[in-house]
């Protein structure tokens, strides 16, 4: 649905002061979004671009005292959708860990974050972005749910099923029954490496 | 609840990490933490920038009355 939609009632508009801090304030996490949505970083800033291109052209159908952030998601989330009907499998998968420098982690942690890292890639764009918005942004399902247009139901099923499919690929299904993937060398150390890891955070809170 | 929502993140860490599905949210969660945040904390880039602040300064407002400019908006970002 086009974000414009449904704000065309009023007639009152966000001054555009109001309008531009609003939006330079949310660019940082709308970068997290695209670059959920993307997983490539030069295409999370081509798409961010794009976006925000669009919202400085429907300013005046935003409606002020409603949801800002979840206007601006939206126009994220459709500007993707568009861009992948347009350039189809033309984006090249991004492998660099986003925000993890080498010297930031060990050598075994920065293992484990390629992992993860290449894992999400096997999630839907939708379930990325919704496990990101809950696990980055803290945002609550209803606030998931506004921010994409979907009902919560949707936007619980999206985080619980990206939960289980990672942690499916990193430490193996949860059914046993299940077959569990061959791994490389590489998943092997990172799979000991996130199961240390959640063991140590399996303890008792500090 | 629904098993959906029994199994939810936000049900797993409830039980204080204890159990393996919560041990393992906790965890993924402090890995996307570490990998978004510091992409939010980078510099923006200076052409996104410099497109809504030119956009800041031929803007009106509902009144009609132009926005005011961005401090380095007429600097040309360079």
């Amino acid at each position: 649905m086009s974000p414009e939609r449904g704000n065309s009632i009023g007639t009152e508009v966000m001054p555009a002061d109001r309008f531009h801090d609003d939006l330079v304030a949310l660019l940082p996490k709308l970068r997290v979004q695209a670059l959920a949505l993307t997983r490539n970083r030069a295409a999370a800033d081509d798409l961010l671009q794009e976006s925000v291109t669009k919202a400085l052209a429907a300013r005046a159908s935003f409606t002020p005292g409603t949801n800002f952030a979840a206007w601006m998601s939206r126009i994220v989330r459709n500007t993707f959708i568009s861009d992948i009907r347009k350039h189809r499998d033309t984006v090249e998968v991004d492998d660099s860990v986003p925000g993890v420098p080498a010297r930031a982690a060990c050598a075994e942690d920065h293992v484990a974050l390629k992992e993860l890292w290449s894992a999400m890639g096997r999630l839907t764009p939708e379930q990325r972005e919704a496990l990101v918005m809950m696990a980055v942004e803290g945002m609550s399902y209803e606030e998931i749910a506004e921010a994409t247009g979907v009902a919560v139901g949707t936007a619980k099923c999206r985080v619980f099923r990206a939960r289980n499919q990672l942690h499916a690929m990193l430490l193996g299904p949860t059914e046993p029954a299940a077959p569990r993937p061959r791994l490389s060398t590489r998943s092997t150390r990172a799979r000991a490496v996130v199961e240390l890891r959640v063991n140590e955070a399996s303890g008792p809170p500090a | 609840m629904s098993s959906i929502e029994a199994k939810s993140g936000a049900s797993r860490q409830a039980a204080h990490g204890r159990s393996p599905e919560a041990a393992f949210d906790l965890w993924l969660d402090r890995c996307l933490r570490q990998m978004c945040e510091s992409v939010a904390a980078e510099p923006l880039p200076e052409a996104l920038l410099r497109l809504v602040n030119e956009d800041r300064g031929t803007t009106t407002d509902a009144a009609g009355k132009p926005a005011q400019p961005a401090p380095d908006a007429d600097k040309g970002g360079g």
